[in-house]
């Protein structure tokens, strides 16, 4: 044991205050998150914290240059554009889908919706057969239908 | 620590709750028994938090007076218990009474590796300092603000191995023998030492207040 004069003592409670002062400094879910760490195995080491937000800047940076390589080279999404053709008949064809249905439905003869179903199937056939614009499958879209045929 | 008159009388041993003011209220003893953690080396869940609960805060306050920011100061406390947590429990630690010191042992280690990481960067120069270097950014919350500015400043005059006495014995209350067997020194030694550096802290502390009177008086204060 060692005795301590007084103004010894004095500095010794000072620090033993400002030591206590350092303990009580974190707040009550303290305890809590250094028990989750140590249990999980995830405490943050800094350096690790350090290391992934520059993994992550470089991933990012990487991320970007691939993608501005693709537009560039590639030239974005390569899709076949639809000629004006297939969308007519795809337009057609949903009508028809449609009309079918509506098949059950007391207002819709079922004569009507044949009869547009055979004329997206007549328009079809001919689709293999060289032909001009949508004008021209509008019309004959029109003349196979006839009049209030839906 | 005892007082006996108007002398004070510190023991060699652990140091009790009643002796490390600021641990919780309902902390039992200053340290782990050694049945507590051969619990926790076999795995015990209770006995690990009750471990974490004894030591998390006085591991915070040896990382806190050396570090500036709290959060680093607890990400550096969380990593130690992740070491603690990885190599107690079944991986050969043999409880020999020196787990204090082990422990603690880790705590400065981790410190000083990222003290010596953080000054290669500007950055980190920021985050770490030596006491005494921002007061108000180091202050706790419940200490006035001047005070503690000397005291640290008074801290910061001292040199790395007293001021490791000091924080040891005063911030992470460990019993004189714990600081001996973690610093390799005979207990006597380690004893003088403390007692050199309080008074070296005392004096620079006075020197502090003489010169801010004296400048008080220059100016006509």
């Amino acid at each position: 044991m060692t005795r301590l004069p007084d103004d010894i003592q004095n500095m010794a409670s000072r620090l033993d205050a400002h030591g206590s002062a350092l303990r009580g400094e974190p707040d009550e879910g303290f305890e809590s998150r250094v028990l989750a760490a140590a249990t999980l195995g995830t405490a943050p080491p800094v350096r690790r914290v350090g290391f992934a937000r520059y993994a992550m800047a470089a991933c990012l940076l990487l991320a970007g240059a691939l993608a501005t390589v693709w537009v560039v080279s590639i030239g974005g999404t390569t899709g076949t554009p639809a000629t004006d053709a297939q969308l007519a008949v795809a337009s057609l064809e949903a009508d028809v889908e449609f009309l079918l249905a509506l098949d059950d439905s007391v207002w819709l003869p079922t004569d009507a919706i044949e009869s547009a179903a055979s004329s997206a199937a007549s328009i079809e056939s001919r689709l293999s057969e060289p032909w001009g614009s949508v004008d021209e499958l509008s019309t004959l879209w029109s003349d196979s239908s006839g009049e209030g045929a839906i | 620590m005892a007082q006996v008159g108007r002398q004070t009388v510190f023991a060699l041993g652990p140091r009790s709750a009643a002796e490390v003011p600021g641990a919780p209220a309902e902390q039992g003893s200053g340290g782990a028994s050694p049945d507590l953690i051969a619990a926790v080396c076999r795995g015990d869940e209770a006995a690990w938090t009750e471990l974490v609960r004894l030591y998390s805060r006085r591991v915070f306050a040896l990382v806190r007076s050396r570090v500036r920011d709290p959060e680093l100061a607890e990400e550096i406390t969380q990593s130690v218990f992740v070491t603690l947590a990885e190599r107690l429990p079944g991986k050969g630690y043999k409880e020999q009474g020196r787990f204090e010191p082990w422990l603690f042992r880790i705590a400065m280690n981790r410190v000083r590796d990222e003290a010596r990481r953080r000054t290669r960067g500007e950055k980190m120069r920021s985050g770490l300092r030596l006491v005494g270097g921002d007061a108000e950014g180091d202050r706790a919350a419940d200490e006035p603000v001047a005070d503690t500015g000397r005291l640290k400043e008074a801290l910061a005059s001292l040199n790395d191995a007293d001021r490791e006495i000091i924080e040891l014995r005063h911030h992470a209350s460990m019993g004189f023998k714990d600081i001996a067997d973690l610093l390799g020194e005979p207990v006597g030694t380690l004893l003088a030492r403390h007692h050199r550096a309080l008074r070296k802290l005392r004096a620079a502390l006075e020197d502090d207040t003489s010169a801010e009177e004296n400048g008080r008086g220059a100016r006509g204060d």
